[in-house]
């Protein structure tokens, strides 16, 4: 064992971990939001695609009608 | 005026005493810290929930003496005196993790007002009418954007950990609390943990892995702490830490919760119900006369004589040796009664320990009692642990002014079941020789047979 490891600040661990569950959290929200910019990028796609879907079959299921015409 | 023996590692606040009063001085940034909690609200609104203590500012123009004690102190304030300081090392399990419970609550919404508490110890909490009471205001701080929870080191070993341990392996806490007073380190937890608990994620996070980055820390290199300083912890990150903790907690249930003293009571075979009435009368009797504002009962079991004590006594330290009981009695106390259960082995009560033996009082010095309940206590400590009668009544001198001593002979049944085991080297144990050894320090008053039974009662005073 280093000599200098008798010296390390107790609380190393415990701000390693705060560090650690940082980038994790980090992580998940980086994930996310390039999901969400996934989505709305084929969402994108989909309403440019919207005027040609109306003469083909639609491949969803149609909204249902709200009653607003 | 002095200075409180265990209030000296903040060098940003400590204690003063000066006979019935306390005072906390603050230095010029603690106190800059403390005007921001007042000013906000916060402090008055943890006062008023009732978990934190009460703070007077004291002008420095109406107690010249009292920042005399203190040059540097920017600011005074005055708390209320509380009846007894205990310590977590005598605290049953269900006290501990209402303590660590509340050091979160407090942690969360100063948080979420922009303070943060710099550190998380036990040892800043008093329970007061049953509940925990945060007694060190100098632990708020303003909050830094970006700065890690210091703390949580701290808060794991000295609540978390200890917790952990006696619900997962019915491990009691306190003599362990009681040697080490930094707390239960996460590495030496995590070797005496199952397999199975390792992987809840609490203790897979605050316990295993912490220990694991512990050890996995290389040496310091240069520049290291700049980076690590530079390195911002975002508050969600603590929120979501300190939420975590609570959730963990909160389902945390004693391990070695059974014990055969919860239904000493209804078992034993020493009284009727007469004798029971006879003996609840004569105790309430003698507290209503003595009016004490401090009274022990000494070997309370599940604190029948401590509720009774209670409606004549101001405040009441009830201790007992026996953990689950104290725990029980702990839950079964009302709320807001003046009664505060300990865990303290009578033959081997609380030292006087920490820095210069002086940092954490033994039993003894945070007396003496103005009356004491010592009832059916004195067969356990002369004939299971062996004192001499004339040392059972040394020690009552030394902790009591006055009190009720109860006297059981060696026919009774509870005593020839503590000698069915063992050889009978108790010649000197007679009512004769114990009424002798009290008589050196205390005069009795009063001394009564309980009906149907070979007990007596004594109703005692230190000469």
């Amino acid at each position: 064992m280093s000599l200098a490891f008798l010296y390390i600040d107790p609380t190393a661990g415990g701000l390693g971990l705060q560090i650690l569950l940082t980038f994790i959290v980090g992580g998940f929200v980086t994930i996310k939001l390039m999901w969400a910019r996934f989505l709305s990028f084929f969402s994108f796609l989909r309403r440019d695609k919207e005027p040609a879907d109306d003469q083909a079959a639609p491949a969803t299921p149609v909204p249902v009608e709200t009653g607003e015409d | 005026m002095v200075r409180d023996p265990g209030s000296f590692r903040d060098p940003d606040s400590g204690i003063l005493l000066a006979g019935n009063r306390v005072y906390r001085h603050f230095s010029a940034d603690a106190a800059k810290d403390f005007g921001d909690l007042t000013e906000n609200g916060l402090l008055a609104s943890f006062v008023q929930s009732g978990w934190v203590i009460e703070s007077t500012p004291i002008d420095r123009g109406d107690a010249p003496d009292v920042y005399a004690a203190a040059p540097k102190a920017a600011l005074i304030v005055e708390h209320p005196r509380l009846p007894f300081i205990s310590y977590p090392y005598e605290w049953p399990f269900e006290m501990l993790r209402e303590a660590a419970l509340l050091q979160l609550e407090i942690t969360l919404a100063a948080l979420d007002a922009g303070f943060m508490l710099k550190d998380a110890t036990p040892y800043n909490f008093q329970f007061v009418r049953g509940k925990p009471l945060l007694i060190d205001i100098g632990s708020f701080e303003r909050y830094e954007e970006g700065a890690p929870w210091m703390a949580y080191t701290q808060f794991c070993k000295m609540f978390f950990n200890p917790l952990l341990m006696q619900a997962f392996k019915a491990i009691p806490f306190q003599p362990w609390l009681r040697s080490s007073l930094e707390g239960i380190d996460s590495a030496h937890l995590s070797s005496i943990l199952p397999l199975r608990r390792k992987f809840r994620r609490a203790v897979f996070l605050d316990v295993v892995l912490q220990a694991s980055l512990n050890r996995r820390q290389s040496a310091p290199k240069p520049g290291d702490e700049q980076e690590r300083k530079t390195r911002p912890i975002p508050k969600a990150v603590i929120v979501g830490m300190l939420k975590r903790l609570r959730g963990a907690i909160n389902s945390l249930k004693r391990r070695g919760g059974g014990s055969g003293w919860l239904d000493y009571e209804a078992q034993c075979p020493s009284y009727t119900p007469e004798a029971i009435e006879f003996k609840d009368r004569f105790v309430e009797d003698a507290v209503r006369v003595a009016q004490p504002e401090m009274l022990w009962d000494l070997g309370c079991n599940v604190g029948r004589y401590s509720t009774i004590a209670a409606r004549h006594a101001n405040h009441i330290v009830a201790i007992d040796g026996d953990e689950p009981t104290v725990g029980a009695m702990y839950e079964r106390t009302e709320a807001g009664q003046n009664v505060l259960p300990l865990v303290e082995d009578l033959l081997n009560p609380s030292p006087g320990q920490g820095w210069a033996h002086s940092e954490r009082q033994s039993l003894e010095s945070r007396g003496p009692a103005d009356f004491a309940l010592s009832l059916a206590l004195v067969h356990h400590l002369a004939i299971a642990g062996n004192v001499p009668l004339t040392k059972i009544a040394d020690w009552l001198a030394s902790v009591t002014k006055a009190g009720v001593v109860e006297f059981v002979p060696k026919a009774d049944p509870m005593v020839q079941t503590l000698l069915r085991h063992r050889r009978d080297v108790f010649g000197d144990y007679s009512q004769e020789a114990f009424e002798a050894a009290l008589g050196r320090h205390f005069e009795i008053n009063e001394s009564v047979s309980i009906p149907a039974s070979q007990r007596t009662l004594y109703r005692v005073e230190r000469r």
